[in-house]
């Protein structure tokens, strides 16, 4: 099938990439762009490992096709952590211990990074947006941790 | 697993969405929020020639709250609905699309897209029928017509809309009492077992304009017009709250699986419908 170039914008880089149309998006990230923080679960859009930001929201990045994302603006694992310190949301994961095998974890700190900065208040996060992720340790005690912690962390948001 | 190879296009405008659509007929697929057509890519349960997407066409994403109701573009996301200042004018509107998958699936999940898709368990379809709106299909060839949302939907997946034709619109009539949407699915997010959009006004002490209508219990949204009959011009209290329950344990046509069994199904359809009316009066 014909290939198609696509112009991505992760964590502010440009990237121009020729791929086949049937790519996820997810898998773009890893194998074309490199950056293999973005974890593949499920592909079915239920574990939510995959989870990035694409222009502003998070979403699976499993269930998008990457043409589909032609020119927007993706923000992934390895853009969060910006000169050298690390996001509210990640200290609290590491201080709360809100990981055990570490999986779920860049897809829940994305998810996080995006309700944070969106001004979502912290219930809503605790349950709303975590409802969107699975943890296979079900470590869900120390991540609602987290989110407390981080959501009691004045500023510091990116 | 990985989709299946197919070819892509996005073109600019409708006209060329329309054409395409007509050229390619049965061998294409119209991507919309992709959140229910990539999972069926993925599993390869869907092996099209060709995938559109309407993604550019600016028009199809409009959403417009006004007297008559909402009428939303095929392409407008559930998110900037659920988000929209306006968006209770439509009753139940809100708790319909809380329900749809999470907030991450909602960020992409369109309001078109979820109707055409027509899964049975799935919120929007049900709600659409319980209003009475409608829906707008488009064909290069025959133009646009206007189906109401009781002939649309015709069973699991299926649907009136003819390979050539794309739903470019769908309009939520507002009700005018209230309008709640109740169901039990084993985690939230998941697709329901079983759920019921429940809705009506009160006039002069009496049920006035009930709608009932359930989903996940068969192929397509099940409306009850004879349980609806019980409430209309009865008094918005238990008794009738509870005949209404009887009368759907002795009536509803639920299908059973692995899920959940027939008998289950209508047991809890009943209880649902009978504590959404308590909720509402």
């Amino acid at each position: 099938m014909t290939k198609r170039s696509v112009h991505l914008t992760v964590n502010g880089v440009d990237h121009n990439l020729d791929i086949e149309p049937r790519v996820l998006l997810s898998d773009a990230l890893r194998h074309d762009v490199g950056l293999t923080g973005t974890h593949v679960g499920c592909e079915q859009g239920a574990c939510g490992a995959c989870t990035v930001i694409v222009d502003g929201r998070a979403q699976r990045s499993c269930l998008v096709l990457a043409v589909q994302a032609d020119d927007a603006h993706i923000e992934t694992i390895e853009g969060v952590a910006t000169q050298g310190l690390d996001h509210a949301v990640q200290t609290s994961m590491h201080e709360q211990h809100g990981l055990q095998c570490g999986f779920c974890t860049p897809g829940i700190v994305m998810s996080l990074v995006a309700a944070h900065r969106a001004g979502v208040d912290v219930e809503t996060a605790k349950d709303t947006v975590l409802d969107g992720h699975l943890c296979r340790c079900t470590g869900y005690v120390n991540i609602r941790a987290a989110i407390d912690a981080a959501w009691s962390t004045a500023g510091g948001d990116t | 697993m990985k989709p299946p190879p197919f070819d892509y296009a996005d073109p600019e405008t409708l006209d060329e969405v329309l054409r395409l659509l007509a050229e390619a007929g049965d061998d294409a697929v119209v991507i919309a929020g992709g959140q229910s057509l990539i999972p069926l890519l993925n599993l390869r349960l869907a092996r099209p020639e060709i995938v559109i997407d309407p993604r550019r066409v600016a028009e199809l994403s409009s959403i417009d709250f006004g007297e008559r109701g909402l009428q939303a573009g095929a392409m407008a996301r559930a998110i900037d609905v659920e988000e929209h200042p306006d968006v209770d004018q439509i009753a139940g509107l809100s708790t319909a699309l809380g329900h749809i998958g999470h907030i991450q699936i909602r960020a992409r999940t369109t309001i078109g897209g979820s109707v055409a898709h027509a899964d049975p368990a799935a919120e929007l379809p049900a709600l659409l029928v319980a209003l009475g709106g409608e829906v707008v299909l488009q064909s290069a060839q025959r133009g646009a017509r206007t189906v109401a949302a009781d002939d649309f939907f015709i069973g699991p997946l299926m649907t009136v809309r003819e390979p050539d034709e794309l739903l470019t619109s769908v309009w939520f009539p507002a009700h005018n009492g209230a309008v709640t949407v109740v169901e039990v699915a084993k985690r939230p997010g998941d697709f329901a077992m079983v759920g019921a959009v429940v809705g009506y006004g009160v006039a002069n002490d009496v049920v006035v304009d009930p709608t009932i209508v359930l989903f996940g219990v068969g192929g397509r949204p099940v409306r009850l017009p004879a349980t609806e009959a019980i409430l209309s011009g009865a008094a918005p209290d238990q008794d009738t709250f509870a005949a209404a329950k009887a009368h759907m344990l002795d009536n509803v046509e639920a299908s059973g699986d692995a899920h959940a069994s027939a008998d289950y199904r209508r047991h809890v359809a009943a209880t649902l419908v009978e504590r959404a009316l308590l909720e509402l009066s």
